[in-house]
């Protein structure tokens, strides 16, 4: 029992040894890019961007309608509606915060756009556009992280309200009370 | 619908068994059972003759899906004082100069004891207390075909009452034959000998066999009896008590429910000439192929517990009426039967039927749980011994609802919203305990 702790633990901070030399290495070894190259690399992460939270907004309303479905076999949780919109809610936003916000971080996920757009690229001149043109223009998108989750919360909820709205419309034809006829 | 007349202590403690493998639908065949006691009835089968009386859904003994059972409850009353101010009418003096008639058929220690606690396992008392009472009872009259009657021969009050009751039957029966089926306890407990004296007990019983045997009431009877050499004590206590008693397959009174659930068939051969030799040994009961079978009867109690409990602590009714593919998640045999209820209430109160689902999960919750000192219906059965799984889609697949909505009499649900969920409930519960299905 006490190996298992002490081999997890070992394992754990192995991991972070490796991924601190891997940072201190890219640090070292990165040359600074161009305002050219972090504008090209913003565009690209607001397209991105954008895409995410058109992608929540429709995660949450399509998972919050198929949750009860998938789940009802396994969790008494997963039967009540609205719980289930919040529990799928907090899901896709987490995921969604991890893998867009999170993504450049380690440079894995976007192909496109270099790791050194969000180590090196804040303090870049450029004319950014800002999200939907009004927040943050001229500044670096990622620069202003807070809130692009301050963003995906709110269309985690968009998408949970319009799940809720598509619920109670379904409700008023097939559920429960509809079908009991006074 | 066949009578099962339980009577004594005896008869009641089998119904309690019985009346648990009806409700968990392992006796298939609803049943009026008329329990007729000295003492006081079994708080288990209080409850569930008012809950069987809340089923009404059309006509009497008619719910939703069928027939439900009946229970008539016949408590002899026993006048205060002693033995023989009871029979006589007066004090019982010392005065030898002017003596009573009883004295000449009670022992005068019996004549002085108090009714009040009980009939000392003195028969003649008994059926002498309480004849006018059952010759001239209601719930006596209009004896279907066949009769069944449980009760021991050593007690006071099944030795007393079980002849008497059977002749009332009979005499009863109008028109067409009647067959009155017994299972019949010998001695199966080990006596208290600071209260009663094994003699006695034993003498009960040669007398009210060979009394029965002379009547030639029976068609064909059991005979169930505790093992010779090695006979448990009764705990009346908890017996009075009837909450949550365990199930134990070795004891004779499951031998007793077996022998009732047989007796109730229809391959059951009549008795031959020898009463006592030939009563139907309980081995032929057990190797019955309908009989009860063990572990399916606990399996299936303690999978339906299961799902009422969860039905209850998670609040499915609630969660039913805000879920929007409500058919697809809890099957289209519950969300049918709580909108067909729904709709009543919309239609006998429409000013107040909004929050319907949420009364019926309370008034489910009160005949399941009970509420304050009134005891709900899973006190009726004992604590699981396993705690199965159970998942939502259990709703959908496991149990097997009814469909059937005839006879429907609107005049049953008249009173308020309460008692439409109250009924709703009741009926709601019964198909859940009787429709669950064992392994699904």
């Amino acid at each position: 029992m006490k190996n298992n702790v002490f081999q997890k633990r070992s394992l754990i901070f192995a991991l972070f040894l490796t991924f601190l030399a891997f940072y201190l290495f890219n640090q070292a070894t990165a040359s600074t890019p161009t305002n050219i190259q972090c504008q090209k690399w913003d565009d690209a992460f607001l397209t991105i961007f954008y895409g995410s939270l058109l992608g929540i907004i429709l995660a949450v309303v399509g998972f919050g309608f198929v949750a009860g479905l998938l789940a009802d076999r396994s969790w008494f949780l997963a039967k009540h509606p609205y719980l289930r919109i919040f529990l799928v809610a907090l899901a896709v936003f987490a995921l969604g915060t991890l893998v867009v916000i999170g993504g450049p971080l380690t440079g894995l996920w976007f192909l496109n756009i270099d790791r050194s757009y969000f180590y090196d690229c804040g303090n870049a001149k450029f004319d950014a556009p800002g999200i939907f043109g009004v927040i943050g223009k001229g500044v670096v998108v990622i620069s202003i992280w807070p809130v692009l989750i301050l963003l995906f919360v709110a269309g985690a909820g968009i998408g949970g309200v319009i799940t809720l709205i598509v619920i109670e419309i379904i409700k008023s034809v097939w559920g429960l009370k509809a079908q009991a006829k006074g | 619908m066949n009578w099962i007349v339980g009577i004594g202590g005896t008869g009641q403690m089998v119904l309690h068994y019985y009346l648990q493998l009806y409700l968990l639908g392992i006796i298939k065949e609803p049943f009026k059972a008329i329990v007729i006691d000295t003492d006081d009835i079994l708080p288990s089968i209080k409850l569930l003759q008012v809950f069987f009386e809340n089923l009404q859904y059309g006509a009497k003994g008619v719910t939703l899906g069928g027939s439900y059972p009946q229970i008539d409850l016949i408590k002899v009353p026993l006048p205060e004082g002693n033995v023989f101010r009871v029979l006589t009418g007066r004090e019982m003096t010392s005065d030898k100069t002017s003596p009573h008639p009883v004295q000449a058929f009670f022992s005068e220690n019996a004549l002085r004891q108090d009714t009040g606690k009980g009939l000392y396992a003195m028969p003649a008392l008994s059926s002498t207390i309480s004849r006018d009472e059952i010759f001239n009872h209601p719930s006596l009259k209009y004896p279907p075909d066949k009769v069944l009657i449980c009760g021991s021969v050593i007690g006071g009050t099944g030795g007393g009452l079980i002849a008497p009751v059977a002749n009332a039957i009979k005499k009863n029966k109008e028109s067409g034959t009647i067959q009155i089926r017994a299972v019949l306890f010998k001695e199966y407990f080990k006596a208290d000998e600071h209260l009663i004296n094994r003699g006695r007990l034993l003498s009960n019983q040669e007398l009210i066999l060979r009394s029965l045997e002379d009547s030639d009431l029976f068609h064909s009877y059991c005979l169930i009896e505790g093992n010779r050499e090695y006979l448990e004590e009764r705990n009346t206590q908890v017996e009075k008590k009837a909450q949550n008693i365990s199930w134990q397959t070795s004891h004779p009174y499951w031998d007793g429910v077996k022998a009732l659930k047989y007796l109730t068939g229809d391959n059951v051969k009549p008795k031959g000439s020898k009463f006592d030799e030939e009563s139907i040994p309980i081995n032929v009961v057990k190797k019955d192929t309908d009989s009860i079978n063990d572990n399916y009867a606990i399996n299936k109690r303690d999978k339906t517990l299961q799902m009422l409990k969860c039905m209850v602590d998670n609040e499915v009714l609630i969660r039913m009426k805000a879920e929007p593919f409500v058919n697809r998640v809890w099957g289209k045999g519950l969300t049918t039967m709580v909108s067909h209820f729904w709709s009543i209430a919309k239609e006998q109160e429409p000013n107040n039927s909004a929050n319907f689902p949420e009364k019926l999960q309370d008034q489910l919750r009160r005949w399941w749980k009970g509420e304050g000192d009134k005891r709900g219906l899973e006190s009726v059965f004992p604590h699981p011994a396993s705690s199965p799984r159970i998942s939502p889609s259990d709703f959908r697949i496991g149990i097997t609802w009814p469909s059937d909505k005839k006879n429907l009499d609107k005049n049953q649900f008249k009173g308020g919203i309460d008692t439409i969920a109250s009924k709703s409930a009741s009926i709601i519960l019964y198909w859940a305990l009787r429709g669950t299905k064992e392994g699904g």
